[in-house]
């Protein structure tokens, strides 16, 4: 993602309270190209009271320049079957011992009761076929699971295999009516060396962007080919848009998606679910992995103006000018930087700033406080990690690692 | 990672310093579910009573009730909450408190903690938190909530196939939560430090041998289910959490056989119960915060 930038000037500010030097966002930096009003479901929550809060941070914290998406190195997958191919069985590729297998009716009627565990039928590699809990270790049906509060749906049961027996072509069959419902299968493999890798090159997007989706298999830090594989995202208001894997090299895929949805679900995030298959030691071995990142509308921007500003307190405050698509409560926030006596910059604050905002305000306002008071450190002083926020939709418009450097008289 | 002195920790760094003599509270916060009497049902007497005696004036107890089943920032999670601890504060002249979470609860004192001005009633709470002990707390998500929620994310109008806790449970996906600690939340390592100390208690294990008497605290099915589940986690778990979850955010106050009795592993179900001398840390703690 090379985000375009709204900001259209930059320029050193030598203003009456100190010198001001606005930076441009550069790549890696979330900055919106456009305005955009969102589509918002109903009356937008924001509190209209204006909110200030200053506090110090320990300059010794070590903090990330900007944040990284978070990839899913997956050894799990599922798969949903109809009720009457469990009854024939179905394949249950492994590829390494004690995998983990849970059942999950997706059938409320069904799920009510759950599968019993004591129906369940495993097939060895060899085909000799286990009944009840004969090749399992740690049977759970749906009351147990349920009575240990576990997150998992009504009906779910699970087991896992019994590890001395190994790994490969297992064969998973219920002996017991189950209709043509659909059950839900899903196997985790905490001992395998496959695995999954997806990441998205960000961890949050704008309108107007493009993800770009990387997945790959690997077998310790071997790539490994894969033999089929397909992605699809999911929008937080429900749409779904398939993602196209092109190959990049061996074992390596590469898929990009434009996103340009303007219905928001406040806060909620986009996800990409990754479909693989992978031949292992003879197995076709399977995995599925799913990444999230979040998404906003860009109903408001910087336009690259900050002024050091009096404020009837007295105490040191930025004013940053912007831009309004549509009315909300909007925040910005910051960590604050100064120069220590050994010319380091260390983190000496944390800073955050939100009023409610119609489309006519073209700027907000963020107190310093007494941070620059701060024993020890001095001008040139920095914001970092500055945000623009969209309190109404709970989206972040902008962020960037380096933003501000600024030396009040 | 050790034991960490809490004295030395955070000291110069709040611009306002607490007050000698402040009137000091306690809050209890429930975990993912929606509550009505969490007094009784999530946490009981035999745990709650023991550690608010601890207080100076041992009224001034809030077992907060909310929905937590709700993203974290939902007015019904943490307006809820807010609203049940400025009851406290304005309500009954508290002006320094300890809070008390358990897992999922801690998340939503951390989006309070995180994001000040998201609510104008914020900066008071923060201001009034002399320190938060995180029991269990769920920072980095579970990988059994992407177990949970693994196959149905392009079915999630119908709701019946989540389990309890619809939106939370995929909040506390390991991929959705390292998103809101990006984004969001404070605490984790490359972000800020929370304004107030935040000091997790980590469960290690679960032992459910019917054998064993010690595997009947927090309830004996509860932890059969729990070490199930341990197969969905790494080596260190509490069944529910892995160990790397519970000491994701904040600092890591104690490791469960720092203080047990006999050493003794706190399961997820056990954190939240009068198990193996947990209350008396905690005693120990709100008395040390009372002096």
């Amino acid at each position: 993602m090379k985000p375009a930038i709204l900001v259209l000037t930059f320029a050193g500010a030598c203003s009456a309270n100190g010198d001001v030097r606005p930076l441009a966002a550069i790549a890696g930096d979330l900055a919106p190209s456009h305005l955009v009003a969102p589509h918002d479901a109903g009356p937008v929550p924001g509190m209209t009271a204006s909110a200030s809060h200053a506090r110090a941070i320990d300059p010794d914290r070590e903090l990330a320049l900007r944040p990284a998406s978070h990839p899913d190195r997956s050894r799990r997958w599922w798969t949903k079957i109809a009720g009457s191919e469990l009854a024939t069985g179905i394949a249950l590729p492994t590829t390494a011992p004690g995998a983990t297998v849970s059942l999950r009716p997706l059938d409320e009627t069904r799920a009510a009761v759950g599968i019993d565990p004591n129906a369940l039928v495993l097939v060895d590699p060899d085909g000799v076929a286990h009944e009840g809990d004969a090749a399992m270790e740690h049977v759970l049906g749906w009351d147990e699971l349920r009575a240990g509060e576990s997150p998992f749906a009504a009906g779910t049961s699970a087991f896992r295999i019994d590890a001395e027996l190994g790994h490969g072509e297992w064969q998973l069959r219920v002996d017991a009516p189950l209709g043509e419902s659909d059950v839900l299968v899903h196997v985790v493999e905490p001992a395998s060396a496959l695995v999954l890798v997806a990441r998205t090159d960000a961890p949050a997007y704008l309108h107007g962007h493009t993800v770009v989706l990387d997945v790959d298999a690997r077998v310790g830090d071997e790539l490994i080919e894969l033999a089929h594989a397909t992605a699809r995202a999911r929008s937080p208001v429900g749409e779904t848009h398939d993602i196209e894997l092109a190959e990049l090299s061996t074992g390596r895929l590469r898929g990009t998606l434009a996103l340009a949805e303007v219905d928001v679900e406040p806060g909620a995030a986009w996800i990409i679910e990754v479909e693989a298959a992978v031949d292992h030691e003879g197995v076709l071995a399977r995995r599925n992995a799913r990444v999230a990142f979040a998404y906003g509308v860009p109903s408001a921007g910087l336009d690259g103006r900050v002024e050091l500003v009096d404020t009837a307190r007295g105490d040191p405050t930025l004013a940053f000018g912007l831009e309004i698509a549509t009315a909300g409560r909007y925040a910005v926030g910051a960590t604050v930087w100064g120069t220590d006596a050994t010319g380091r910059a260390r983190p000496i604050g944390a800073v955050e700033a939100a009023s409610w905002l119609e489309p006519d305000a073209d700027a907000i306002e963020l107190p310093l406080a007494s941070l620059l008071d701060t024993p020890g450190v001095a001008a040139p002083y920095e914001l970092r990690d500055l945000r623009l926020v969209d309190q109404s939709r709970l989206a972040i418009l902008h962020r960037q690692a380096i933003a501000v450097a600024f030396t009040p008289l | 990672m050790g034991i960490v002195s809490r004295a030395l920790v955070g000291l110069g760094l709040a611009l306002v310093p607490g007050s000698a003599h402040a009137e000091l509270g306690l809050a209890f916060v429930h975990g993912t579910g929606r509550q009505t009497d969490a007094y009784h049902d999530y946490w009981t007497p035999a745990f709650v009573d023991p550690i608010a005696s601890a207080l100076p004036d041992p009224s001034l107890v809030a077992v907060v009730n909310c929905d937590f089943e709700q993203f974290m920032w939902h007015d019904d999670a943490a307006g809820c909450l807010a609203g049940q601890l400025l009851e406290l504060i304005d309500g009954q002249g508290v002006d320094e408190l300890v809070v008390i979470t358990h897992s999922n609860g801690a998340n939503v004192v951390r989006w309070i903690l995180s994001n000040p001005t998201y609510d104008p009633r914020y900066p008071q709470i923060i201001a009034a938190i002399r320190w938060v002990d995180a029991l269990a707390p769920s920072s980095l998500g579970t990988p059994l909530a992407d177990a949970a929620v693994d196959g149905t994310s392009f079915e999630r109008s119908v709701g019946w196939l989540f389990g309890y806790g619809n939106d939370a449970v995929t909040m506390q996906q390991t991929s959705s939560m390292a998103l809101y600690n990006s984004q969001w939340l404070l605490g984790t390592a490359g972000r800020p430090e929370l304004p107030v100390g935040f000091w997790s208690v980590v469960g290690t294990d679960v032992d459910s041998s019917p054998f064993d008497k010690d595997s009947q605290c927090g309830g004996y099915s509860r932890n059969v289910g729990l070490e199930l589940t341990q197969n969905w986690l790494d080596d260190c778990s509490d069944g529910f959490l892995e160990c790397a979850s519970q000491a994701g955010a904040g600092d890591v106050w104690r490791y469960d056989h720092e203080f047990t009795m006999d050493g003794e592993a706190l399961s997820h179900a056990q954190s939240r119960r009068a198990c193996f001398g947990l209350e008396s840390l905690l005693h120990a703690d709100v008395e040390e915060a009372g002096s």
